[in-house]
This record gives C-alpha cells, structure tokens and sequence, in this order.
C-alpha cells in the first residue's frame, strides 16, 4: 500500500511554495472613475501594480510553483511572472476555498463520521456514515447513509456533528496563484512576479495657507495612500502615478463562499402557525465604518470641517518633482515605507512657498431669468508657471484653504483641483461671500440690469459670466464685455461699500 | 495525505457507479471523466467530448455518465458506441435532499429513532408517511401523527434512495447493445461556464518606437466540475450568429481598430475560425482561471499619439484631457504577425529606472492579421484641448453659422501632434459646409470632422473653424 502511494506520488509534479515576496514594490494608480474628492475608504476603487521579488528552488523537470501571500486583490490574468529557466507552461488561480460547504460538497460519496451528543448526559456516540447528496449547492440540507439506513443531517432536532478524514483536495484557504514550469535543471532563482491588484486607491490633498498679507498663498500637498488588502506590504518601494487611465472591467472568477444551508424536510407541526408576540427590541447602533481603519501620518484629515487646528509641524522635504511615465506622471516616495493592510496612510507630494494668486469673486448668470441677492464664488486663480511661484503638475485632489487669524489657522474654503499640467490656469476654492453679491432684474423683454455690490471695507475683483456659450453677443452694454471660453464676461473692480451696475439687451 | 489519499481511491467506485476511474485520471480524483476534449469558444460555450470505456452486456442497458460537467446542456448530448444503439437519453435533476426524499416516500414506511430527553433511551417505531404537506403527517399503528410535534428529537430513517433520486444531475443513457463486452463510447455535449479571451502584455518602449507583446489565453471554468488531463483547444470567434433576417443588430463604433486586416495567420483555421490548440493536456480545475502563451513578439514598430473628440457644439469651462492613443499593426510585415483574439491589452513602459509600470488597458475585438489598431491607453496629464462655441448666429430660417475654436496646449517638451475630431457635424445635409478654418481639416465620415494638429512643445495652438449648417 506504501508502495502504491509513492508511486501515486511520483506522478504528480513536486510543489513549490512560496510563502511570502523578499522585497516589494507598489505604485498606486487613483480610481479613473472617480471625481477630486475624497476617498472612499469602504469601497476603494483604484488599483496597484505590485511587483514582487522571491527567492526561490526550483528542481529539474516539471514543478508547480506556488504564490502564497499575494493581495487579495490581484487580477490573475495580469500577472507576469520572469525568472524562470524553464519558462512558464501555465498560471492558474484557483478558488475553491476550504469552507463548510466545500467540505461537505467535496466528501461527497465518501465516509465521514458523525457524532451524536445526548443532551441530558452528554455522552456522545460516533458511527461512519456516507454522504450521498449536497444538493442545490448547499441549499438543499445533507442526505448520508449509516447502519440504519438512510438519514438526513441534523433534521432530527439532536445535536450532529460531521467528523471528516481529511480535506478534499483542490481547497485552500485563500485564492492561490500557481505556475507550471519546466526547468532545464535544479536552481535556486529570483522570480519577479508582477500583477495588478484592486483594493487601493490614492488622491492628493493640498493645503493652502493664505499669507498674513493676502498675496500668496504656501501650497502643500500630501498623498493619501489607501490599502483596502488583507495584505501588509512591508519596507515597500512605494511609487504614485498621477493621471487618468482606461481601464476596463475584469470578469474575474471571484472567490464567493458557498453557504451550507440546512435544509430539512417539512418541518410544520399542528401548533407551528400560532401567532408568536413580537418583541420590540431597538435596532442595533449603526457599525462605525472606519473601526478597522488606521490613519498614520501627521496630517489627520477630519469628516467634518474645522474652523481651527493647532499649527501642524513643518513637513518633511517633498520628493522631486514627478518623471514623465508616457502621458502620465510617476512620483517616487523618497524611502521605502510600510503599507499597512487596511489602513490609509500620507507622505509629502508637494510643497510650494509663496505661490502668486488672484482672487476673483464670480458669479454666472443666465440672460433670461431675474435674479436676487446671490452670493460670490469665491475662487483662487493661480496660473501653474515658474514666475508665479509653482511651474510642476498639479495631480487631481481635494483642496483645503487656510488663513491666519493671531496665529491661529482658520479654515476658509474647500474644494478640488483637477490634473493641472504646467502652464495651465489653477482655481483654488475658497467658499462663498454674502458680502459681495449679485442681482439681475429684467428692464423688458429683452433688457437686463446686473447689479453688483460690496459690503467688504476692500475692494474686489468680480467676474460675472452672463449667458451660455456662443450665445449671440449682447447689444447696448454700458461696460465692454470680454468672450472668456465662448461666454460674455464683465470684469470689474468693484470698490469698497459700492455697487456697481451694467445693462445689456439681447436684442438682436 | 497519503491515507485521505487511499481512502479517496477506495471509495470512488461509490460515486462512478457504472466503471472505476478512467486510467489517465490523476491520483487524488474520483472522477468517472474518460479520455476528454474540450473546445472551448469566447460566448461562454464548450464541447466536451469524453470517451469512457463501458463493459455492455448484449440487448438493453440503462448507464449513468457520472461526473459530467454540471452545467450541462442536457438537449445537446450526443452518444457513439459500436455495435450499440441509443434508445433514449434522459436528464435527471430530480435531486436528493430531505425534502424530495420525504415526499417521495408518501405511502411508504419509515423507521422513526426517538431518544428519551432524561435518559437517553433509544425506541424505535415503524410508521407510514400519509402526507408531506408543509409537515409530515404519519400513521404509526392506528394513530396519526405529526413529525415532530412535540418538538423533541426523532431520527428519521428511510429504508432506501428512491431511484429517481440522484445526488447530482445525472445522465442516463438507455442503450442496446448487439453484443457483450467492453468498448469506447464516446459522449458529447455542450456546456456553459467555461469561457476564455486572450490577454496581452505589452511592453511599449516610447524613444525606439517599439512594442513587445506577450499574448495568454485566459480561460476560466465555473461550470462546478473540474475537468481532468483534457485535450484543449480553444476557438476564437462567436459561434452564435444573428440570422434573423432583416433584424440590424447594432454593434457599437470599434475604436481600437483603425483598418481591418485582409492577412491569414499562420494558424490552423476551422472556417472562418482561428483555432488555438494547448500544446499539453491540462486539467481544468472547477474555479479556475488558467492561462497559457500563445503569442511572443519582440520590437514590433508602434507609435504614440493623441485623439480628442468634441461633441457637437460643446463648449468646456476647463481643459480636457486628450486620450493617449498606442497605434500598431498586427501585419507580418511591421506588426505583430499574427491574428488577435479578443481580449484585454495592458499596456507598460518602463520608468526611469527601467522597471515596468502599467499605463492602461484596453479592449480590443478579434482581429485579423494585417489590421491597423489603436488603443486609447487614458488621458494626457500634458496635453489638453478646450473647445469653445464663441458664435452661434441665424443667417436664415434654414441657415446658421456656428464658430468653434479649440485651444489645444501641449505641457510636454517636445512637439505633439493631436488628433482633433469635431462629433456630430450634419455631413448629411449636402449644404453643411466649412466656410472657414485655420488648418486643413478632412472630412472623415458623414458626422465627423478631423485635424492633424501640430501643438509645439510647452505651446498653444488655436485652431478656428467656421460652419455652416442647415440648424
């Protein structure tokens, strides 16, 4: 019988496991999908390339090498493997788990044995039994037979339990990535295996901080760095690339968990339809979302604004300016850090002293409709140029504004920034302005009176955006009208505690 | 192991009822599968032929084929054998659970085990199923009863399996045979669940122009069976057709190929098919996904570039990425050499210190040899397009002039080319015209416009056109 089993033994092609990469490297790509803002830490929908180093024996002849400690993420049908003397004959990813139901599902016509516990003693019996159906993939209850004859499990109202020999073979207990290879003869290599995983997610978050005299603004910017894996990569050589790429959705197998239902026959007695009392019982606390989640880093992003945080430590010096990826950007984080599983993490992105801005309050209006009281957008203009302080590629993010009030920051605008290439125009959100607002009234049919005022002791700069694109251009003005991107613009300076109007007509 | 291994092996005649396992089945399995082939097309459907060897005796036979895949197309099944004749072939789904077996015992007679709560004494009962009705309904003696009525625990124990009753989907097959002994008989079927594309790695090196390209075949099984040490061949192309005359089905704009190819690939063809054959047996494990090279190509010529495409009449507030584009062939000639099956390309280049980084995907169609493809890979941090409508006015009833202007910039230093497509102009109305424009544009179909533009390197271009529609 020995004998026999090494020569079934023989047959099979030896395993190699690999239990875990030597040296690891991450570059995170933000979700394309998704707007400026934040993160959604529950459900992260940008992805990584992980490129893995292992060290590894491979004998002679025919191996199967297998991956352990991959993200739980990885698209199976990326993965790249090189290194290899022998090449690569096939990869597979298989995912049945050893679960209940798989268990069961694959002792199906063997023996198990079951045990039965006597409630008033506690004693136990034990008797082999065999499995004879699992139907409707574990939705339709265990039919096995035993010395009796047959029987279903634990429709008898005893406590039952299945004892089994051993598990079926093809189970694990996570997706397992395996390769067939041929090497030519023994050695020990490094294989580089490199894949793309769902499960991460990365955005960029700015923090301008208006200087006391209202000129320039120091413009930082960290990346948030999110692992939404199971999976630690530690002392990773971290990269991030800024930009948007087509990416197309994976029709993966995924590794779904068959549930073991326990099904019986009919089980209704003569009393089974009484009505029974419901008892209110309060429904249970919401479960806090982000329990499982650690936020490392020094800058602590909060859900809801703040209207004043303590002066944060002057930030490490950011890493070089990004190298052209084709069309995208790839920044390198200076030192290998640790991306902890499940946790959300910031390093430095940029930091820019003094960055000219202009402040504009604006407003747009349609041409037909009557208008009142509406409140300015308050926006910083920044042009992305050497001279005016900033001149590198501004990627996608959330933009958070500050201003000094006796030293204390206070928040004053958030929004978002888009990809900003240099040379571009930048627009930093900066809230809204009752002070400054705008009314139209309609004179007639076709004539329009915009009135604009300032209850600030300081003058502004208002530009309001009167009519959609290439809409005829308006007669009779009493200001000239500039066509920005295809709109009618008035410009204006609007003096402290004064209001300015202008008249228009569309008549033709 | 190696006892669960045994005692695997001692148990599989209980599964394959009707012979022991087929000789090339791996150790470890009990799998009734014989010598397999399966085909495998992109819609999700596969051939599975499987030639199992039977010991028929002479006249009528009823045989079971265990272990076949359980996603099954019953109607599709399909029997060989010598000097045997199929009579009928059956498909049997009634399953086996406590439910079926319940009610397919009504009027029959069970064995009810009940245990005392305090002491543990077992008494056993014989007793009728009357009826199997939301409860089970008995007739012990001359009393009827209700399983369980008292909520305390009953062993319920039937004498035997109905025969209609069947662990798994089963085929049965009833059979004459002419004469006794064993033989090979072939069974074919169709089934779902296993599908496959290809995918592609491809390595784009920007400064030497050059792509190389790595083909696999991906295929992926959930039909819920594993198939053992199967022949494989895989077949690029839809097998289900619209036939259905005068009914247009509508296919969606291709836009990664450029021009289909008018080249054969140098690969076995089966019809208009290509046929992708593994070079080994495998075993196809249920839940897998298994990939396989097909296709190995080193420094075929590809270009990059840039598209942007304007609806009809649109204005941005802000700049707009334009979408960079790979462009290749897959021409012997300067290309890849060979026919593409469907399937996802990733595309990499190398960064600065030459390791690999990804920078899109895309989905690319079957495509013949000698085609001209263009990927669009993402957007362009550096290179954006803001279109703007500065004049919209009516010359007439049925006359309007329609100014555009598109302010292309380019971040990157050194020059790009854009290709610029204005969407949706009314080619159709033999009236609509250009009546102005700062570059040469061409004319591509009946609603499109397209520019060659040159965008200097850190520069701007402006271009400027003038239409002339009907509205």
């Amino acid at each position: 019988m020995l004998a026999l089993a090494a020569i079934l033994a023989s047959a099979v092609a030896p395993s190699i496991v690999s239990a875990r990469p030597d040296a690891v490297a991450l570059t995170l790509y933000r979700a394309p999908a998704r707007a400026e803002g934040q993160i959604r830490l529950d459900a992260l929908e940008g992805f990584g390339l992980v490129t893995e180093t292992r060290l590894l024996s491979v004998p002679a002849g025919d191996a199967v090498l297998r991956f352990e400690g991959v993200a739980d993420g990885i698209i199976p049908a990326s993965a790249i493997v090189t290194g290899l003397p022998g090449g690569t004959i096939e990869k597979n990813r298989d995912a049945r788990l050893l679960s209940p139901f798989n268990l069961v599902d694959g002792t199906l016509g063997r023996d198990v044995t079951i045990r039965r516990t006597e409630r008033a003693t506690g004693k136990t019996r034990e008797e082999r039994a065999t499995i004879v159906a699992v139907p409707n993939r574990g939705k339709g209850g265990v039919v096995m037979r035993t010395s009796e004859g047959i029987e279903t499990w634990r429709c008898p109202g005893l406590p039952e339990k299945l004892l089994f020999d051993g598990v079926p073979p093809g189970l694990s207990a996570k997706p397992v990535l395996s390769l067939r290879t041929n090497s030519p003869r023994a050695a020990r290599v490094t294989v580089t295996l490199t894949y793309l995983s769902s499960g991460f997610d990365w955005n960029a978050s700015y923090v301008g901080r208006v200087s006391d005299k209202g000129n320039t603004i120091d413009l930082t910017a960290w990346a948030t760095l999110a692992n939404g894996n199971a999976e630690a990569f530690p002392n990773a050589s971290v990269k991030i690339v800024a930009g948007r790429l087509q990416r197309r959705s994976d029709r993966e197998i995924v590794a779904a968990v068959e549930k073991l239902a326990l099904h019986c026959y009919p089980q209704d007695t003569t009393t089974s339809n009484l009505p029974v009392i419901q008892r209110y019982e309060p429904p249970p606390p919401p479960p806090r979302m982000s329990d499982d989640i650690v936020v490392t880093g020094v800058l602590r992003r909060q859900d809801a604004p703040v209207f004043s945080v303590s002066a944060p430590p002057a930030p490490p010096p950011p890493p070089p300016p990004p190298e052209d990826l084709g069309d995208l950007k790839l920044y390198r984080v200076p030192e290998p850090v640790t991306v902890a599983p499940r946790a959300q993490k910031q390093v430095i992105l940029i930091a820019q002293p003094r960055v000219r801005f202009e402040k504009v309050y604006c407003f747009t209006l349609p041409s037909w409709q009557a208008v009142q009281d509406q409140p300015a957008a308050i926006v910083l203009r920044m042009t992305n140029t050497e001279e005016s302080g900033l001149g590198i590629p501004l990627p996608a993010g959330a933009t958070t504004l500050y201003q000094a009030r006796d030293g204390l920051p206070m928040l004053i605008g958030l929004g978002t920034l888009r990809d900003t290439a240099k040379g571009e125009k930048a627009r930093l959100a900066a809230g809204e302005s009752n002070q400054v607002v705008a009314a139209q009234e309609r004179v007639d049919r076709e004539r329009r009176r915009v009135s604009l005022s300032n209850a600030n002791p300081f003058s502004v700069t208002v530009e309001v955006a009167l009519g959609g694109a290439g809409e005829r251009a308006f007669t009779g003005t009493s200001a000239p009208l500039e066509r920005i991107d295809g709109v009618q613009t008035w410009r204006v300076t609007l003096p402290s505690h004064e209001t300015v109007a202008l008249d228009y007509s569309t008549r033709e | 192991m190696r006892f669960a291994l045994m005692i695997g092996l001692l148990s599989a005649a209980s599964i394959a009822e009707t012979q022991p396992p087929a000789s090339n089945s791996p150790p470890g399995s009990t799998t009734a599968q014989g010598d397999l082939s399966v085909t495998i097309y992109n819609n999700n459907i596969a051939l599975v032929q499987d030639v199992r060897r039977l010991d028929l005796p002479a006249g009528r036979t009823r045989q079971s084929f265990a272990d076949v895949s359980a996603a099954i197309r019953p109607e599709t099944v399909g029997l060989a054998a010598s000097d045997a004749s199929v009579i009928e072939q059956n498909f049997d789904y009634d399953l086996l659970s406590p439910t079926s077996l319940m009610q397919k015992s009504v009027g029959d007679m069970i064995t009810l085990i009940r245990t005392a709560p305090m002491t543990g004494v077992e008494t056993r009962e014989r007793a009728k199923v009357l009826a199997v009705n939301g409860g089970v309904v008995l007739q012990i003696g001359d009393r009827i009863e209700v399983l369980r009525d008292d909520g305390l625990p009953v062993r319920v124990v039937f004498d035997h399996v109905p025969e209609s009753l069947r662990a798994r989907p089963t085929l049965s097959v009833a059979l004459d045979s002419r004469r006794a002994g064993p033989r090979p008989v072939t069974l074919s079927y169709l089934s779902n669940g296993l599908a496959w594309n290809a995918d592609y790695v491809a390595l784009f090196d920007e400064k030497a122009g050059t792509i190389d390209v790595q083909g696999w075949v991906t295929l992926r099984n959930s039909t819920g069976t594993s198939f053992y040490n199967a022949k494989t061949i895989l077949v690029a192309g839809e097998v289900g057709s619209n036939d259905n005359a005068g009914e247009v089905s509508y296919r969606p704009v291709r836009r990664t190929l450029k021009v289909a190819g008018t080249e054969s690939a140098a690969r076995e063809q089966l019809g208009d098919f290509y046929l992708y054959p593994l070079p080994e047996r495998t075993t196809i494990a249920d839940q897998q996904t298994k990939q396989v090279s097909f296709l190995d190509v080193k420094g075929a010529p590809a270009t990059s570039g840039y598209e942007y495409r304007s609806g009809w009449m649109a204005t941005a507030g802000q700049p707009q990425s334009a979408s960079s584009v790979l462009r290749f062939s897959n021409a012997a000639k300067g290309g890849l050499g060979d026919a593409l099956p469907a399937g996802t390309v990733r595309v990499y280049m190398r960064d600065a210190r030459g390791d690999p980084q990804f920078i899109g995907e895309n989905r690319i169609d079957h495509t013949p040899q000698g085609s001209q493809l263009a990927i669009r890979t993402g957007d362009a941090f550096d290179v954006k397009v803001q279109p703007a409508m500065t004049s919209r006015t009516r010359i007439s009833d049925n006359h309007w002039r329609t100014v555009m202007s598109y302010t292309l910039t380019n971040a990157k230093d050194k020059p790009v080319t854009v290709e610029l497509i204005q969407d949706g102009v009314p080619w159709w109305w033999t009236d609509t015209r250009i009546s102005s424009e700062s570059l040469k544009s061409e004319k591509r179909d009946a609603d499109m416009t397209v520019w060659q533009v040159p965008v200097p390197a850190n520069g701007k271009t402006i271009v400027t056109a003038t239409f002339e529609t009907r509205y």
